[in-house]
């Protein structure tokens, strides 16, 4: 039972970090590889937060959000709106190098040691016993919780208002959308802001059941395959793809071998792309546009 | 009788080296409804893109002539600025999000003025053109047929509140009954509204059914230009679009007219 | 030549053309007399610095070839080369084997790993399969820890110097005119491969590859012929780094020396292989430069962290200019210059 409850934890970040690509890639045909990274940002804005302004945790956590908003519409508006129209690939190229630069200025800033962001804003993270034998941290719970509210509120805002209907429609034809009326850059800019939102989301989530440091950005890199399960155009199938990387990586660290944590995201990763490489949900024409 | 568009010597040239149109001439009275014929590659898309607006991603540029618009220049004007001026494109292919239902294309459009009105009602008005779409309304967009998604196409375009409707190849690749539908369906959103239209199609007699004047295109030039009425009776025209030896197919009206007792009867 | 010549203007075409191309092979030459030569007044640290510019050359070139020219994007070239340089340790750490096996072996090695780094690119492109390369970068990493981890070697594997013809390449000069000769002779042969038909291919199927295939280009051959040939060459130079280094880890092949591969060629200038050299000294000099930089400011805490953190900002910040700003890259800068500098008349050409 106890692995059940690790599976659904692990479910919930991949599939909270999975998002990002998923809006994104969704809205604009980019992989955007700063994910990771962006997503640590996150937990270090908090760090910032809660020593400069507020040393609440639920207003520094608050205060964080709004940050990491600034950071992705700035990422887009001073960095990847210049890409648009360019090649696909010079624009993944761009956020790798984006990546790089975020990762040495956050060394840079916050020093290459870990952190314990928990501490720094006085935050509780007591475990707590579902059942006699099941625990999981405060921090973990809330994990769960929010990556629930996130998928339900994404579903909802795509499906429902009219800038989420803008989106799915740019994401299927930008001309069209362009020839509708539709400005592109508002509907690229809100996409990259809720990407890094979810991300940031996921990254403070994370870092206050653990510590931080710079190399967690890899789980970046761990849920990507997550999203590319389930077609990397799909919420749903980001969701899915979350809980099957999270339960073979859960299962096969607690019977078979520790080391092969690292690399079981990307053993599925393989198999996807041999087998059905526009994932599960996803749309097999996306191939032939790439 | 007022031109809202007047285009003078249009040149445009793709990816800065491939020249599209040679110096196209044409205008659209207000009000009317202007045909512009032509043959494959004749230039018909790349005009309507050109007048509709380009964006970034095309690559194209207008080389030289001029778009006037309502007397205003707006001779490489992009996109979503043309739109707000009320200049709307049905393209030719590609013309509906087939991941959107039915009602979620029109509610998409956005424009300075069509935003804020009320949505509900905007859609019956489509609705109200297009009775078909309105069953449809639930139903993705790429389920739909070829004649609803061109009839979809239109109604998305009649949102952004157009005063000149660009439309790309109304009846190309679509079942004669279809055609039939949608020339009857414009006839009367041009009876009702003050819209204009420039109509791109290959079929002449399409062209004849609905518009008042005609231009022909042929590699980038305006070749021919009339009122219907004299087009009709061209001899080139017959010959180039018509099909030559089936002289009876000119008369598309009356076939059409045929084909809508026979439904009737049925 | 002479009798081609036609009178245009004061100065003929063919003139100018015979003026610059010896121009240009007087460049070559002085070049290589330059680097014959730089040894004799240069400290070990220029040496040492020469020499990782020759490898990571080698790297370039073969990154250059499969993503510049045939157009296969690759986020696995640091798998390639840890698994050149795994073979190597492998090889001599179990068998005690020399070079003329190590070498060979990682070659072939690095090509059949290429092969199969190779295969999702006959249906995947694009970012898919950046993604499979990447993936396969993982699993190759994944081998060698696990090879440490069992072999007990937790810490890597030491290499002794090798030994050429019974000749010890131990000290900076000897692999200094080594690599300098490798690094030429990949020039020379990844040049004389794009002139060949092969060559032909890879470009065709870059520019359009329904087009290439529709002209009779193999294209699923080719494609795998440039993961091979460049893995085998990427691999061979992980091997050399390993011999140059004395030590083979897990450690050195993270997926941030891919990125700086991939930063060598874009800021080289994508699709030239001059571009890739230049790439290849840029990238190689950024740490230098940077930790130069952070000294002559007055910093407090100048150590290791600090300065890699920084280069790694710096490439990112370098790579992001270069895409956004100058995406043909150094040789581009370059091509401009040259042509400022020949006719300044025709400056209005340039958009």
């Amino acid at each position: 039972m106890q692995i059940l409850a690790n599976i659904v934890v692990l479910t919930s970040l991949y599939a909270l970090v999975a998002c990002g690509y998923v809006l994104v890639y969704k809205v604009s045909r980019v992989l955007n590889l700063a994910h990771g990274e962006l997503m640590i940002l996150g937990a270090y804005l908090l760090v910032a937060t809660s020593a400069g302004i507020a040393s609440d945790p639920l207003a520094a956590i608050a205060l964080t959000a709004m940050f990491s908003i600034v950071v992705g519409l700035s990422v887009y508006l001073l960095l990847m709106r210049k890409m648009t129209g360019q090649p696909v690939l010079a624009a993944v190229l761009t956020t790798v190098a984006l990546g790089i630069l975020l990762r040495g200025a956050m060394v840079l800033i916050w020093g290459p040691q870990q952190l314990n962001v928990g501490a720094m804003i006085s935050f509780d993270n007591a475990s707590i016993a579902l059942t006699d034998s099941v625990r999981v941290s405060t921090a973990a719970l809330w994990l769960v919780v929010c990556t629930f509210l996130v998928y339900l509120g994404l579903l909802a805002f795509l499906h429902m208002s009219r800038w989420g209907m803008r989106m799915r429609a740019s994401g299927q034809n930008a001309l069209l959308a362009a020839q509708r009326g539709i400005n592109l850059h508002t509907v690229y800019a809100l996409a990259w802001t809720l990407s890094t939102f979810s991300g940031s989301l996921a990254g403070v989530l994370v870092t206050l059941d653990s510590r931080i440091d710079v190399n967690m950005a890899v789980i970046g890199l761990k849920a990507f395959p997550a999203a590319l399960v389930g077609g990397l155009d799909s919420l749903p199938g980001a969701l899915i793809g979350a809980g099957v990387i999270a339960a073979l990586e859960v299962l096969l660290i607690h019977y078979v071998n520790p080391l092969l944590s690292d690399v079981v995201p990307f053993l599925v990763l393989i198999a996807i792309l041999i087998v059905r490489p526009w994932g599960l949900y996803g749309t097999k024409e996306e191939l032939n546009r790439v | 009788m007022t031109d809202i568009l007047e285009v003078t010597e249009l040149e445009v040239t793709y990816q800065r080296s491939i020249r599209a149109l040679h110096g196209v001439n044409l205008r659209v009275a207000k009000g009317q409804i202007t045909a512009l014929l032509g043959a494959n590659g004749a230039g018909k898309s790349t005009t309507l893109r050109a007048i509709s607006g380009f964006i970034g991603l095309d690559n194209a540029r207008v080389t030289a002539g001029n778009v006037r618009y309502l007397g205003e220049d707006i001779t490489g004007l992009q996109l979503p600025k043309t739109i707000h001026k009320g200049i709307v494109l049905v393209p030719e292919r590609d013309k509906v999000f087939t991941n959107l239902t039915v009602a979620e294309n029109l509610e998409v459009v956005s424009t300075t003025r069509a935003e804020g009105s009320n949505w509900r009602q905007i859609e019956e008005e489509i609705f109200v053109y297009f009775p078909r779409l309105a069953k449809l309304r639930n139903k993705p967009a790429g389920l739909l047929s070829g004649g609803e998604r061109q009839m979809l196409a239109i109604g998305s375009a009649l949102v952004c509140k157009p005063n000149l409707l660009l439309i790309d190849e109304l009846s190309l690749g679509l079942a004669p009954v279809i055609v039939d539908e949608i020339i009857e369906r414009l006839r009367d959103i041009h009876a009702r509204t003050d819209l204009s239209i420039l109509l791109v199609e290959q079929s002449a007699a399409v062209a004849f059914a609905l518009a008042s004047y005609g231009f022909v295109l042929e590699n980038g030039k305006v070749e021919l230009e009339g009122a219907t009425q004299d087009l009709r009776t061209n001899q080139k025209i017959l010959e180039l679009y018509l099909g030559t030896g089936s002289a009876g197919r000119a008369d598309y009206l009356a076939n059409a007219r045929r084909r809508r007792e026979e439904r009737a009867n049925v | 030549m002479s009798n081609i010549e036609t009178g245009i203007g004061k100065m003929t075409p063919a003139t100018t053309r015979r003026k610059r191309l010896s121009q240009n092979q007087v460049a070559w030459i002085g070049l290589i007399v330059l680097l014959v030569l730089l040894p004799t007044s240069a400290t070990p640290f220029h040496l040492d610095i020469a020499s990782q510019i020759f490898i990571a050359g080698i790297g370039a070139l073969a990154l250059m070839v499969l993503t510049g020219i045939a157009g296969q994007i690759s986020l696995g070239h640091s798998g390639l080369m840890a698994a050149g340089a795994f073979t190597t340790g492998i090889l001599y750490k179990e068998a005690g084997a020399g070079i003329w096996i190590t070498l060979p072996a990682s070659v072939v090695a690095g090509a059949v790993i290429g092969l199969i780094f190779g295969l999702p690119s006959l249906r995947l492109r694009g970012i898919y399969l950046a993604m499979s390369t990447l993936a396969l970068h993982f699993l190759v990493i994944y081998l060698g820890g696990e090879y440490e981890f069992a072999s007990g070697a937790s810490t890597g594997i030491f290499l002794d110097p090798p030994v050429v013809f019974g000749f010890e390449i131990y000290d900076g000069y000897a692999w200094y005119y080594v690599l300098l000769a490798l690094v030429a002779g990949t020039y020379w042969g990844c040049r004389n491969l794009l002139n060949s038909k092969t060559g032909r291919a890879w470009e065709a199927l870059h520019a359009n590859e329904t087009a290439a295939e529709a002209l009779g280009v193999q294209v699923a051959n080719y494609k795998l012929l440039a993961f091979v040939i460049t893995s085998g060459i990427a691999s061979f130079s992980g091997a050399l780094f390993a011999y140059y280094q004395n030590f083979v880890s897990v450690e050195a092949f993270t997926l941030f020396l891919s990125i700086q591969y991939i930063a060598m060629i874009i800021i080289g200038g994508m699709g030239s292989l001059p571009g890739a050299l230049l790439g290849a000294v840029f990238v190689t000099l950024v740490p230098y430069f940077v930790e130069w930089l952070m000294e002559a400011v007055p910093y407090i805490g100048l150590d290791i962290t600090t300065v890699s953190s920084a280069s790694y900002a710096a490439f990112g910040l370098l790579m992001i200019l270069f895409l956004v700003f100058e995406p043909s890259g150094l040789t581009g800068i370059w091509k401009r210059l040259v042509g400022q500098f020949a006719s300044p008349s025709k400056r209005e050409d340039t958009p």
